[in-house]
């Protein structure tokens, strides 16, 4: 008995080879007659003929297919659902670290992850170090991530490693040029104390390496070593800084905590891109990368990149401007409200990525049914999608704008800063996503334009308004009009260009 | 020399019979062409001294065509792109595109047009960039009108209908790249590879020959998604077809590498004065009776394929279900590469749910498949689709007893000298096997006529001889033909 069952399974592990959704006995009988099992056959198996040989092969696929389905919908459970978007949400809100990460230590530890504010001056060089090291690096990591991930997509971990390095060496050597040159500029301008320029090149070298470090960990979004960098960085500066107590240059645990969070960064990107093409042996040799192919794919990305952050500092470099006797100073009655409002970012962020996975797991078919004459009825639905994404978005930073407001209202003197900054940010991450977007359809050119005339309104607005009333806490309002605009804008745009013809422009993504 | 997915990148029985064949026409020149999935693969093979070159076509790894390549310049490239633009495209390529969708969707009606529409590609497509033509909305318009809005596609998936187009447009790669001059292009399958082939002939006059190994249509039917639905797969079917017809079509000689497939080049239209087979040849000295250090009382049987469905592994780990209970002084051992992880793992979980893990092993891919050969003692193919398998012949070569599916030219390559049973029957196998193992006599004796079968049919000077007269022979006819039209001029 058990040798005829053993064979039945193989003739139905056979047919399965062939079809794997036969309908019924008679889908079989045809297979089976294909693959050469004959009348013979079947008498030799005990059956009177094909057909009835087929009942019983059939019997055994159905085992198979429902021990499938089985499995298929276990996948499918409302728990299961849950838990995925729980981990796209938290998925998310790590891509607005570190501002959440490093609040969150702050008021359970009291680490404190830049220097405590002692004076303006002070402040001014950590505070324009971190503005001028984002803005700075922000256009590097894009050059090569898009060849980063292209190698990734295709397994060919070899190439990733070499665009990695490459990455690295091009990076570190902008860093050091561009420290090189804003050192020599500030000296030659005589604009600050010779201590101050010590203490910006220290910081802007330090958050340069860390902001160049992990963007590959954001870009292949690896959120669990994103979220231990930032944990290790602020463990480093909370040993040294208590071993570093009593000393006046106690503020180097800082900057010991930066660069040990790259060392994390560069360590797990290397052993994690080493593994991969060690232990899946790779049959790749002499990977030459070419550079010129590499930075004109990335340039239009970089672009993009660049002028976001140029956008988001703009308000503040506004108000910290002062003319003389320093160019800038940071402005603490602004800084508060404003970096509290950041934290408007991460709940957002979250629903935003739950969102564009669900969005890009529907472009791919996976959610999908349409037949090829329904393309009309395909856009429809993503637009669909797109508009629910949108919604949700704006929703859900309304009501965290909210919540938060309830919680911070005591410790901001100007609400009206807050709440112009926060209703900026709804829109910056409604940017992002429609940026995130002409991204993944690889049309990085085409969000440029908004980009720049945003930056430039952001600014000269701001500028007007300042000029205006004399007070210049109104960048946030022009801020907060600009990322109106540009989101507004690339709204419509999404939705006259990229979802009006989206099976092309997903087919082209590619 | 025009190669797919085989020489000298992967190894195997068609990159086993490119590299024998190169190496051994030491008075012939080649320029190896080998459509690839991605760049910078590891080769297998050292080439021969008479490789002048290789010219490595990826369809997929490279974002652009032509990046892989050191000599193909940035600035040359930027030169593409800035003269390639929507109307270009839609004035010059898109009208070529047209047939050549309008061919492949039905299969070729027509071998002549579509091969015109592939060279006007190709003459596009060396002057122009590959991505952003295949990138344009032109391009895409084309599509939907020819595919998605075909009676017969409509009911297609969307997203799949996507996939495929991302498919052709990289297929249609091969086309950007400007193929060396020769005086003859011999492809080692009637695949995408033999396009260039095509080409040549119809740009340059260049005779063109096919060797099947395998039937590629065939096994591309085999192969085929079993998920898809049947518009889906009738859609990837008609596109082999085209591709195998228009082949057929401008070959000067197709070159079976057994009687087998004869059947199936006559059905897809190949007329029979083009035929001619030609059995693969196999060095005598290498593949020979030989001592190994196995010393234990081991009866080894040897499997010597791919991990690979089409290769029936399962079908030999369910054999040796049966085999192993009668004789537990068995085992299996199979050699070969991973081809299809997926499958691989089944295998394995096979081979668990029947306690077999000290009974069948994998032994990765035989840098010697003679020393393979020679622990056997008695080597199986347990395959459900073959060409004509070396793994067949060299293992008689070697005095082995085989036992065989009866796929492909098995049946031609054993003739009578070997066990062949039923393919995808796991108890015709494990009865074969058992017959072999149970009598050392006829074991032995089968092994000696086989080497001796060998010999006489399938050794390298005839199999040599043969594509030196077929070379001379295409060669000739073209002066002649170019006589001819001298003459009447």
């Amino acid at each position: 008995m058990a040798e005829v069952l053993t064979d039945l399974d193989s003739l139905a592990v056979a047919v399965l080879e062939v079809d794997e959704n036969v309908k019924d006995y008679l889908d079989v009988a045809v297979i089976l007659e294909v693959i050469g099992v004959t009348r013979e056959t079947a008498e030799r198996y005990g059956y009177k003929d094909i057909f009835d040989l087929a009942k019983a092969v059939f019997e055994a696929i159905r085992y198979y297919q429902l021990r499938e389905e089985t499995a298929s919908t276990r996948k499918k459970t409302r728990i299961d659902s849950i838990i995925e978007a729980l981990r796209l949400f938290a998925g998310g809100v790590t891509l607005s670290s570190p501002w959440v990460i490093i609040l969150l230590v702050y008021i359970i530890f009291k680490v404190s992850w830049l220097p405590v504010s002692e004076t303006p001056l002070v402040s001014t060089s950590v505070n324009l170090a971190l503005v001028a090291s984002i803005i700075s690096t922000s256009w590097i990591s894009p050059l090569f991530m898009r060849k980063l991930f292209y190698f990734m997509y295709q397994k060919m971990h070899l190439a990733a490693r070499k665009i990695l390095a490459a990455y690295f060496i091009f990076g570190f050597f902008i860093t050091f040029l561009i420290a090189i040159l804003l050192v020599t500029f500030t000296n030659a301008l005589g604009l600050y104390p010779d201590w101050w320029i010590t203490y910006f090149t220290i910081f802007f070298v330090a958050l340069s390496l860390l902001w160049l470090t992990t963007a590959p960990l954001y870009a292949l979004r690896l959120y669990i070593p994103l979220i231990l960098t930032y944990l290790c960085s602020l463990l480093i500066i909370s040993v040294s800084y208590t071993m570093m107590r009593s000393l006046p240059q106690k503020f180097m645990a800082h900057v010991y905590g930066m660069i040990g969070g790259s060392a994390v960064a560069i360590i797990y990107l290397t052993v994690y891109l080493y593994l991969r093409s060690r232990f899946k042996p790779e049959s790749y040799e002499n990977v030459k990368i070419r550079l010129p192919f590499t930075l004109y794919l990335g340039m239009p990305y970089s672009i993009v990149n660049l002028l976001y952050f140029i956008f988001i500092f703009t308000d503040r470099l506004l108000v910290w401007y002062t003319g003389s006797p320093y160019p800038f100073l940071v402005d603490f009655f602004y800084e508060t409200p404003a970096s509290l409002s950041l934290l408007m970012i991460a709940v957002p962020f979250g629903v935003m990525n739950c969102y564009i996975q669900r969005f890009y797991g529907y472009l791919s078919g996976e959610k999908s049914e349409f037949a090829a004459f329904q393309v009309d009825e395909y856009r429809g639905s993503v637009r669909k999608i797109y508009l629910k994404m949108q919604t949700a978005i704006f929703l859900s930073g309304f009501l965290f704008w909210i919540i938060l407001l309830f919680f911070v209202r005591n410790q901001i003197a100007d609400i009206a800063i807050f709440t112009s900054l926060s209703i900026g940010h709804i829109f910056l991450v409604s940017i992002i996503s429609n940026i995130l977007l002409f991204f993944c359809m690889h049309r990085p050119s085409m969000p440029l334009l908004p980009l720049l005339l945003g930056t430039i309104l952001n600014f000269t607005l701001g500028a007007i308004l300042i000029k205006t009333y004399g007070v210049k806490y109104v960048a946030s309002m022009s801020y907060m009009i600009s990322s109106i605009i540009i989101a507004i804008f690339l709204i419509i745009m999404v939705i006259e260009t990229i979802i009006k013809k989206i099976d092309y422009y997903y087919y082209s993504a590619f | 020399m025009l190669c797919e997915g085989t020489y000298p990148f992967y190894r195997g029985g068609v990159s086993t019979w490119t590299h024998n064949l190169i190496l051994n026409l030491k008075d012939y020149e080649f320029f190896v062409l080998s459509v690839t999935p991605a760049p910078f693969l590891r080769r297998r093979y050292d080439l021969p001294p008479n490789v002048k070159g290789i010219l490595e076509i990826p369809l997929w790894g490279t974002e652009f065509a032509k990046e892989h390549i050191q000599e193909f310049r940035f600035r040359d490239f930027l030169s593409r792109n800035l003269s390639t633009d929507e109307r270009k495209i839609r004035e010059e390529f898109v009208p070529s595109l047209r047939v050549f969708l309008d061919e492949v969707k039905y299969g070729c009606k027509d071998p002549r047009r579509l091969a015109e529409a592939i060279c006007e590609m190709h003459v596009f497509l060396t002057k122009h960039d590959h991505r952003k033509t295949v990138r344009s909305e032109a391009f895409w318009n084309v599509i939907q009108e020819e595919l998605f809005n075909d009676r017969l596609y409509e009911y297609a998936k969307l997203s799949y209908m996507i996939d495929f187009s991302r498919i052709l447009s990289h297929i249609l790669r091969l086309f950007s790249y400007e193929y060396p001059c020769a005086d003859l292009s011999h492809s080692s399958v009637a695949a995408f590879c033999g396009l260039p082939g095509i080409i040549l002939k119809i740009e340059r006059d260049i005779p063109y020959l096919i060797t099947e190994h395998g039937v590629y249509f065939r096994e591309r039917i085999l192969d085929l998604p079993s998920k898809s639905s049947i518009i889906e797969r009738m859609l990837l079917i008609n596109l082999y077809r085209a591709i195998v017809q228009v082949n057929y079509y401008y070959a000067d000689r197709v070159l079976p590498v057994c009687r087998f497939n004869i059947n199936w080049e006559r059905e897809l239209g190949v007329s029979e004065e083009k035929i001619e087979v030609i059995y693969n040849g196999i060095d005598m000295e290498k593949f020979k009776p030989l001592k190994t250090s196995a010393k234990d009382n081991l009866k080894r049987i040897v499997v010597m394929a791919r991990i690979d469905k089409l290769k029936g592994i399962m079908n030999i780990i369910e054999a040796m279900a049966k085999v192993s209970k009668r004789h537990p002084e068995a085992i299996c051992e199979i050699y070969g590469p991973i081809s299809d992880r997926a499958y691989f793992k089944a295998c394995q979980r096979k081979i668990k749910s029947l306690n077999l893990e000290d009974k069948v092993l994998f032994m990765g891919p035989a840098d010697k498949p003679e020393l393979a050969y020679n622990r056997a003692y008695v080597v199986v193919q347990p395959s459900l689709s073959e060409g004509f398998p070396f793994t067949v012949i060299e293992a008689m070569a070697c005095g082995k007893p085989v036992v065989a599916t009866d796929v492909g030219g098995i049946s031609e390559a054993i003739d009578g000298f070997g066990v062949v049973v039923p393919p995808r029957s796991s108890i015709a196998l494990a009865e074969g096997i058992m017959k072999v193992l149970e009598n050392e006599e006829y074991a032995e004796e089968m092994g000696r006529k086989a080497r001796r079968y060998v010999l006489e049919r399938f050794a390298y000077e005839g199999f040599l001889e043969n594509y030196r007269r077929i070379y001379l022979e295409v060669l000739s006819e073209r002066i002649w033909r170019e006589i001819i039209e001298w003459q009447r001029s």
